[in-house]
């Protein structure tokens, strides 16, 4: 990298610059489907979750105060759940992750291949 | 609690000489840019992980959800509950695509696409005003913390001293002094936590369940707006703190400005430029994580803890002998609750003071020497978040608009080592002004205000150029515009600031008159309408240069392709 700024010129024409080609590249899509798709649902799932916890404890305090176990009630268990959910959100993630790293080495790997056999330079600065 | 002067200056001056030691390590690690900001990009996901815990947990975190739990019991939870879930949003929307797409700072990865000066100033005006909030909130908070921890102490004293240090760690040790400095203190304040709850379980037996039947037992009342009692409730059922009519909006604004501001606020995001690798990135927030999560789990142990052991009307300063019975004639309103607290506990608290729950819970369960420990811990819980602040403040400064727009991206290395060096002590000395100016109002809001515009300014922006492909210059600059300045506005507006308040309260509200606003936190209108001006501010506006680099930045962002590497020391 020449410039301390990060953009390289943006090019013009399509499919004139390898991440073209692998933004257009179909299992490059296909994996992006997948992680944007996993990554929606998981986001909407935890962000509904906590919300809810809100809205329960300011307009429904009624249920939340509930007893489950002696003194111990509905609204603290639902709290101490957001962290436990948390945890296994994330380990999900890590273990998704792992997998869309794979098929992206694999997509980056396809793609040298077929730069170097076009005869432009593999663009993988500063590795 | 007064504490024997050597028993504060033996901790103080061992951790005092570990970050000597770490500063001097680190000098020889920041000579080039990388180093000074980026540590090199060679920390670990594990020790980064740490680090971030480090960053993030602030005084606000330790002492004050401790003392809110105290105070107002369940409802402080909720904090706890917010500052965990929103690594969540760290994770799954930024911590990996940031790595890629960043060299230093938050505006190299929103500027990516956008080659327009303009974009990094704005981006730089909003990081810099997150820092000095939360950087003032975090001072002042050191400076009264001392005069109560350290009685007879001069707050100003206190401002300056972690003010200087946290300057010469930053300006000497930069990001890998800085890195270093956060791992201690969250190992420090884990372990301090982590007692503190076996201490709390111990009394109890360890029965979670005795536990919570001593909680129930303590009692709050909620009152209406003319001050009558309307109801009273157990420390376990929610509603002291957040109730009548807008209790519950309260509530939901203030969860949205810290689920979405955690993954905008600038001192966390720079830790990710210190790994070497996306991969390395996501460590880092599973350990944060991890972590993080343990520590809120703990603090309902602390606040209920102190709630059920030391009571709300006993945590503050205490008045014992004359001086109490003197106090107690003085204030002839207040005189029967006092005559009782006297002849109950043999001290009177004249004001109770939240803050102190933690060190107070500690001075009970493990006498001088612990107070004196977690007295420490505090300290150096603030001297770390403020040392991570200055840093985040001095690269958006000396990178953003020193070298990329007033230098057009064109200064040596040592060059741009040494601006970013003079950047941090004058950021610093600017804060310690500041902070001392400050020092006798309420300026709690500052940390609200704070999470409020790193959600409504810098996360739509942050999120819609990393993801949406019409995200162009004027949606930037319109969007984070107006979630800052949205922000601002309404927060000064708010109860938080505006209020009247009684001639004997000791810390008054900035303005002396009724709020125009509801809530205390804007998030709930800032938040979107920073979403909003983003995208129609793209909409209406065509940027092919900034549409064509898309793709580019978008497979940078997905695959760590020709992203910034270690650097090799």
């Amino acid at each position: 990298m020449t410039s301390p700024d990060s953009p390289q010129p943006p090019s013009t024409g399509a499919g004139s610059t390898r991440w073209e080609r692998i933004y257009h590249d179909p299992s490059f899509k296909d994996v992006i489907r997948k992680r944007t798709w996993f990554i929606s649902c998981s986001v909407a799932f935890f962000v509904v979750y906590y919300f809810l916890l809100l809205v329960l404890v300011g307009y429904a305090p009624g249920i939340m105060e509930r007893s489950v176990i002696g003194s111990i009630n509905i609204a603290y268990l639902f709290a101490l759940s957001q962290f436990v959910v948390g945890w296994f959100m994330m380990w999900l993630y890590l273990n998704r992750a792992r997998k869309f790293d794979q098929e992206n080495e694999a997509i980056i790997a396809a793609s040298l291949i077929s730069s170097v056999a076009k005869g432009s330079a593999p663009g993988r600065k500063n590795a | 609690m007064n504490i024997p002067t050597h028993l504060i200056l033996i901790p103080a001056l061992i951790v005092l000489a570990i970050t000597i030691v770490i500063v001097l390590v680190a000098i020889r690690h920041t000579r080039t840019t990388t180093e000074f900001y980026a540590s090199g990009r060679s920390v670990s996901g594990f020790k980064n992980g740490w680090a971030i815990a480090g960053d993030y947990m602030s005084a606000a975190s330790f002492l004050g959800i401790a003392g809110l739990i105290a105070f107002f019991g369940y409802d402080g939870f909720i904090y706890s509950v917010g500052f965990f879930v929103a690594y969540l949003v760290v994770l799954f929307l930024v911590a990996e695509p940031l790595r890629n797409t960043g060299k230093f700072t938050l505006a190299d990865v929103i500027a990516f696409r956008l080659r327009n000066p303009a974009v990094r100033i704005v981006v730089a005006v909003s990081t810099l005003s997150v820092c000095l909030f939360y950087m003032i909130a975090q001072m002042v908070g050191a400076g009264s913390l001392a005069t109560v921890l350290v009685p007879g102490s001069n707050p100003d004293w206190a401002i300056v001293i972690i003010g200087v240090l946290m300057l010469a760690y930053v300006v000497f040790g930069g990001m890998f002094g800085t890195t270093y400095i956060q791992i201690l203190k969250a190992v420090l304040l884990m372990a301090g936590a982590f007692l503190l709850t076996i201490l709390v379980l111990a009394h109890y037996g360890f029965s979670i369940g005795a536990f919570f039947d001593a909680v129930a037992q303590v009692k709050g009342t909620v009152k209406n707006a003319a001050g009558e009692v309307v109801a009273t409730k157990n420390f376990t059922q929610p509603g002291l703190l957040y109730n009548g009519q807008w209790g519950p909006l309260n509530l939901i604004s203030l969860g949205i400005a810290l689920i979405f501001g955690t993954a905008g606020l600038p001192h966390i995001l720079i830790r990710f430029f210190t790994v070497p690798d996306a991969r390395a990135a996501r460590s880092s927030v599973k350990w944060a994580m991890i972590l993080i999560g343990s520590f809120y789990v703990m603090t309902t142990f602390l606040g209920f803890g102190a709630a059920t052991l030391l009571g709300k009307a006993n945590i503050g300063i205490q008045l014992t002998g004359q001086r109490a019975e003197e106090f107690i004639l003085k204030n002839p309103e207040k005189a029967a609750v006092l005559q009782k607290q006297f002849a109950d506990n043999g001290f009177i608290v004249p004001s109770p003071n939240s803050n102190l729950a933690a060190p107070m819970l500690a001075q009970h369960l493990g006498g001088d020497i612990f107070l004196s420990i977690i007295t420490i811990i505090a300290f150096t819980t603030i001297l770390a978040v403020v040392a991570g602040l200055t840093i985040a403040a001095s690269s958006a400064f000396a990178h953003d608009i020193w070298l990329m727009v007033v230098k057009r991206g064109k200064e040596s290395e040592s060059e741009q080592v040494l601006v970013a060096r003079v950047t941090a002590a004058v950021v610093g000395v600017l804060s310690i002004l500041l902070a001392i100016g400050f020092k006798t109002l309420n300026v709690a809001f500052l940390v609200g205000l704070a999470f409020a515009v790193a959600a409504s300014a810098n996360v739509p922006a942050l999120v819609l150029s990393l993801f949406w492909r019409r995200m162009n210059t004027t949606g930037t600059i319109v969007g984070m515009l107006t979630g800052l300045i949205s922000s601002i506005v309404l927060i000064a507006v708010s109860p938080a600031v505006m209020g009247v308040d009684a001639a004997t309260v000791a810390t008054k509200h900035l303005i002396q008159a009724k709020a125009l606003f509801p809530l205390d936190n804007p998030a709930i209108i800032s938040v979107p309408l920073g979403f909003i001006a983003a995208y129609l501010g793209s909409l209406y506006s065509k940027d092919p240069v900034a549409e064509a680099a898309f793709p580019e930045s978008f497979v940078r962002g997905n695959t760590g392709l020709g992203a910034e590497a270690e650097v090799k020391v």
